[in-house]
């Protein structure tokens, strides 16, 4: 068992709708782990219940060994953090947002220390958004914005990073910057790293796929392993053509039409 | 980088310079009307400009009277009333995240006459029930009776927890307790005009007593609104992300609404239902300057006070030696502020 | 024609006369057969919302909207005619044994109907005016809002009701005492005339002189400290009752007991001195209904003035 974040039967439910079912994982750390799969297999909800924002029909959510709900809520802050697809519209300063970061270490008082205004420095230099430290967030371009919302996680300094949905809506040059950074945080902060991703190239470049499908989780490895056993295309129910090219995998669209595995 | 560039950089950026700079000019811009305004209402009343002006060179037994015992500390009533009501709607807009939100949503504005209504049927009636509404008062039933509603609003919409409900609740109780008051004035028509004066808000009996229970409530109700502003700014990153950063919504939501309740129940209390102030002040505060929530509700606070004095002003003098119900004053500025912002909405558009 | 009804029978005699006599002689003989009525006068009368309303005979089943009114039919010896009043109107007593058929905010139209009136009496600002035409149900409205109102009324539904000559009795009545009780108030009083505030509402809304209570206590002699030009009930700035200074204060019972606690008005003379005057509900309806019992409200105000007063 990993010594960080981990579920065992964990069983998610919308209302009456089951999502997901006995699902048992053990997320690696220093690495980054993308969940892919198709809409409604429940890659949100799953990161969810992982974050501790949804409490799970049955089954636990463990971190570091402790079950979640076990964790004092401010320790468990410090632990975890989450970047939510979509943050509200806000009309604070880029520095004040990632101070928000600061938050489960410093409190309501927000007087800043020494630590805190060195790890949010870290944060923006690593996103590279100090630039606009003192910008309103509201009047920054949505690449910018991004950056400075995933300063604000990074701020946290906490060994798991749950993100959902981090490069929808962005342009290819920031994507690359977000997935850079990710891949940075898992590898050289030795950082536990799991985003929901919907893009299948940027998936791709992650070190390990959670693949989820219409019946649960398919798959749950390397992307070689992914890609040996054809989880993709068990998932989304059609072919998924991936080619390897100069290290890295990417997916090639078909435009003729194939016909479906399972018709 | 060095450590020093590094936060210097920091600093700056959580309030660049420019808004900086405009933040205090708002500030200043509020403490100089409060000032102005102060000065004003001592020379303006039933009296003409040159007596009043008179009296404060050569001050008679009566004139002193009326400066010091009435017209300074109904001014400085109406600033605290109007600073609880600028900081309630502050907290408002920030719990529930909508710009449109006002401290009354709650029910507390038909909680508060309905408290107003029994108190004064205790005072004909001799139901042994409604004792209890004379030995408060109007102001403290009043008050009482706003409690009341929120923590009516609260049990309704089980919890704080969901925004939805909160409000929906805080619609059905106003209803609710509009409803049982209409039905207790059918009882006894002539106190309708009371009501109606209630109802229309008025600071004229507002005296020294009066004006330092609003100071102490003030002082209860901002320290601690300004202690959890930071929670509110978590808020507006979204609910999620505020709970992943370790705050208790639970938690934040019912120290703000408790806060929220009183006081709009003090500011009710002693000068009656009074709309808008607390709908506009923050509106205000934002519109000029971009701010976080801390700063918010100080200038909610600093420019809701200036806005109420600047509306008892008016109603006694408009008229003079009569008077119009300040709420009416508010509602007429309130309502041309917000014909003015549409306007302009409309045009950026 | 002078008589311009449809008493149709009285009229084809009228015209028989006109065609078989002479003309003139016609014309007086058929004046002479309208007044000789079943039940009295026959009337064309203007009311208050200048509506000519006509009346074929008196009428015998009143229903009154205003308790002044109500009180009016009955000074005029025709409360027996009364078949229903409205939910305040309480004197003189065998009223109260009438239906209650509603109030200024909303009248009971179904009940009125269901009486059958000939004739319902209200004031002005009564909105069930239209509704009561529509449904062919007579009513005659009455502006009661200051003195002169009062012997107006007296004299118009005397009229209406056919005792016309109980009316002007009534009237001089009314007139004397009024007189009687001014003067010996005036004369009575030993210091300048006092000033005095009245406040009908917390609020506070005070009685100016243009209202009728302000008028009682203008012709008792007295000084109202709100001046004629703020409206008969001014919402009044507290401040200025202060810089006032009345000598006498009339005022709700329930009110007189927290004055003092309203900043400022303890140094006032009517509050300092105790000279305060409040009415038993009884007593303060016959001061604030302009009706035949004015002479009963001023004498009520004369006395208490005299106490608080001397």
């Amino acid at each position: 068992m990993s010594e960080s974040l981990a579920c065992r039967d964990l069983a998610l439910k919308y209302g009456s709708r089951s999502v997901l079912e006995s699902v048992s994982l053990d997320i690696e750390v220093g690495a980054w782990t993308a969940i892919v799969g198709p809409n409604g297999s429940g890659k949100s909800t799953l990161l969810r219940a992982l974050a501790g924002l949804m409490s799970p029909y049955k089954g636990t959510v463990s971190l570091q060994g402790r079950a979640l709900a076990a964790w004092p809520r401010r320790e468990r802050a410090r632990r975890l953090a989450w970047l939510a697809q979509d943050s509200g519209t806000t009309n604070l300063t880029a520095a004040e947002v990632v101070g928000l970061g600061r938050f489960a270490h410093g409190g309501w008082l927000g007087a800043s220390k020494s630590d805190d205004d060195a790890a949010m420095h870290r944060a923006m230099l690593a996103t590279g958004s100090l630039p606009w430290a003192g910008r309103r967030v509201s009047t920054l371009s949505g690449g910018e914005r991004q950056r400075v919302l995933l300063a604000r996680v990074l701020a946290v300094e906490a060994p798991v990073l749950l993100l959902d949905e981090p490069t929808t809506h962005l342009d290819p040059p920031h994507q690359e910057e977000i997935a850079r950074i990710l891949k940075n945080q898992a590898h050289g902060c030795g950082v536990c790293v799991v985003s929901a991703i919907h893009d299948l190239s940027l998936a791709l470049t992650a070190d390990r796929l959670i693949v989820l499908g219409k019946e649960g989780v398919i798959g749950h490895g390397t992307v070689r392993e992914a890609l040996a056993g054809g989880w993709l295309s068990t998932a989304f129910r059609t072919h998924i053509d991936i080619i390897e090219h100069e290290g890295a995998y990417l997916w090639r669209p078909a435009l003729e039409p194939r016909r479906r595995l399972d018709a | 980088m060095s450590a020093r560039p590094a936060s210097i950089a920091l600093h700056a950026g959580r309030l660049i310079d420019g808004d900086r700079s405009r933040l205090y000019a708002w500030l200043a811009v509020c403490v100089a009307a409060t000032a102005l305004l102060t000065g004003a209402s001592l020379v303006i009343g039933t009296s003409s400009l040159e007596t009043s002006l008179g009296w404060l060179t050569s001050p008679d037994a009566q004139s002193s009277l009326i400066l010091w015992q009435i017209r300074l500390p109904r001014t400085i009533g109406a600033w605290f009333a109007g600073a609880l009501l600028g900081l309630g709607g502050a907290i408002a807009q920030g719990v529930f995240r909508n710009a449109l939100a006002e401290p009354y949503l709650l029910g507390t504005a038909s909680g508060a006459a309905l408290g107003v209504t029994l108190s004064l049927l205790a005072a004909d009636a001799s139901i042994g029930e409604l004792a209890w509404a004379g030995k408060l008062g109007v102001t403290g039933a009043a008050c009482v009776g706003a409690v009341a509603a929120i923590v009516l609003t609260i049990t309704l919409s089980r919890g704080v927890l969901q925004t939805a409900n909160l409000l929906l609740a805080g619609i059905v109780v106003a209803f609710l307790l509009s409803a049982v008051t209409s039905l207790l004035l059918l009882a006894r028509p002539e106190l309708w005009r009371t009501m109606q004066s209630f109802l229309l808000g008025s600071t004229g009996f507002l005296g020294w007593s009066s004006a330092s229970m609003l100071g102490i409530v003030l002082c209860v109700c901002a320290l601690p609104a300004a202690l959890f502003a930071r929670g509110l700014d978590a808020l507006s990153l979204g609910e999620d992300t505020a709970q992943s950063l370790g705050l208790s919504l639970a938690v934040l939501r019912l120290c703000m609404l408790g806060i929220l309740s009183l006081a709009t129940a003090a500011a009710v209390g002693e000068v009656g239902v009074v709309g808008f102030v607390g709908l506009v002040a923050p509106h205000l505060v934002r519109e000029t300057v971009a701010v976080n929530h801390r700063q918010l509700l100080l200038g909610a606070t600093l420019c809701g006070g200036a806005l109420l004095q600047a509306a008892d002003l008016v109603s006694r003098w408009v008229i003079h030696p009569a008077e119009l119900p300040v709420g009416a004053v508010t509602a007429t500025v309130g309502g041309a502020y917000l014909v003015v912002l549409l306007w302009r909405r409309s045009r950026r558009e | 024609m002078v008589c311009g009804i449809r008493a149709n029978g009285m009229r084809r005699a009228a015209l028989w006369f006109a065609l078989r006599a002479g003309r003139r002689v016609a014309a007086v003989l058929a004046l002479a057969a309208c007044y000789a009525g079943v039940a009295g006068a026959a009337n064309v009368v203007r009311d208050d919302l200048d509506r000519d309303i006509h009346f074929e005979h008196a009428p015998q089943r009143i229903v009154t909207l205003l308790p002044s009114l109500t009180e009016t039919v009955c000074a005029l010896g025709a409360c027996g005619r009364l078949v229903a009043t409205d939910r305040y109107s309480n004197w003189p007593s065998q009223v109260l044994a009438l239906p209650k058929a509603g109030d200024l905010d909303g009248a009971e139209i179904e009940l009125i109907v269901s009486l059958k009136p000939d004739l319902v009496l209200l004031s002005r600002s009564e909105r069930i005016t239209e509704r009561l035409a529509e449904l062919g149900i007579p009513s005659f409205a009455l502006n009661t809002d200051h003195y002169a109102d009062i012997a107006r009324n007296i004299t118009t539904v005397g009229n209406i009701l056919g005792v016309a000559d109980r009316a002007a009795i009534l009237n001089d009545t009314i007139a004397d005492e009024v007189r009687t009780i001014g003067a010996q108030a005036r004369a009575a009083r030993h210091g300048p005339a006092p000033a005095v505030y009245f406040e009908v509402d917390p609020t506070p809304y005070a009685a100016g002189p243009g209202s009728f209570i302000g008028d009682l206590l203008t012709q008792l002699g007295t000084r109202n400290i709100v001046s004629a030009d703020l409206g008969a009930f001014p919402k009044l700035n507290p401040e200025y009752v202060v810089r006032e200074n009345p000598d006498v204060i009339f005022i709700a019972d329930a009110d007189a007991q927290h004055l003092s606690d309203r900043p400022g008005w303890g140094d006032i003379r009517a509050v300092r001195e105790r000279r305060l005057c409040s009415f038993e509900s009884d007593v303060g309806d016959t001061i604030v209904r302009p009706g035949p019992r004015v002479a009963d409200g001023m004498r009520a105000l004369a006395e208490c003035l005299h106490r608080v007063d001397p």
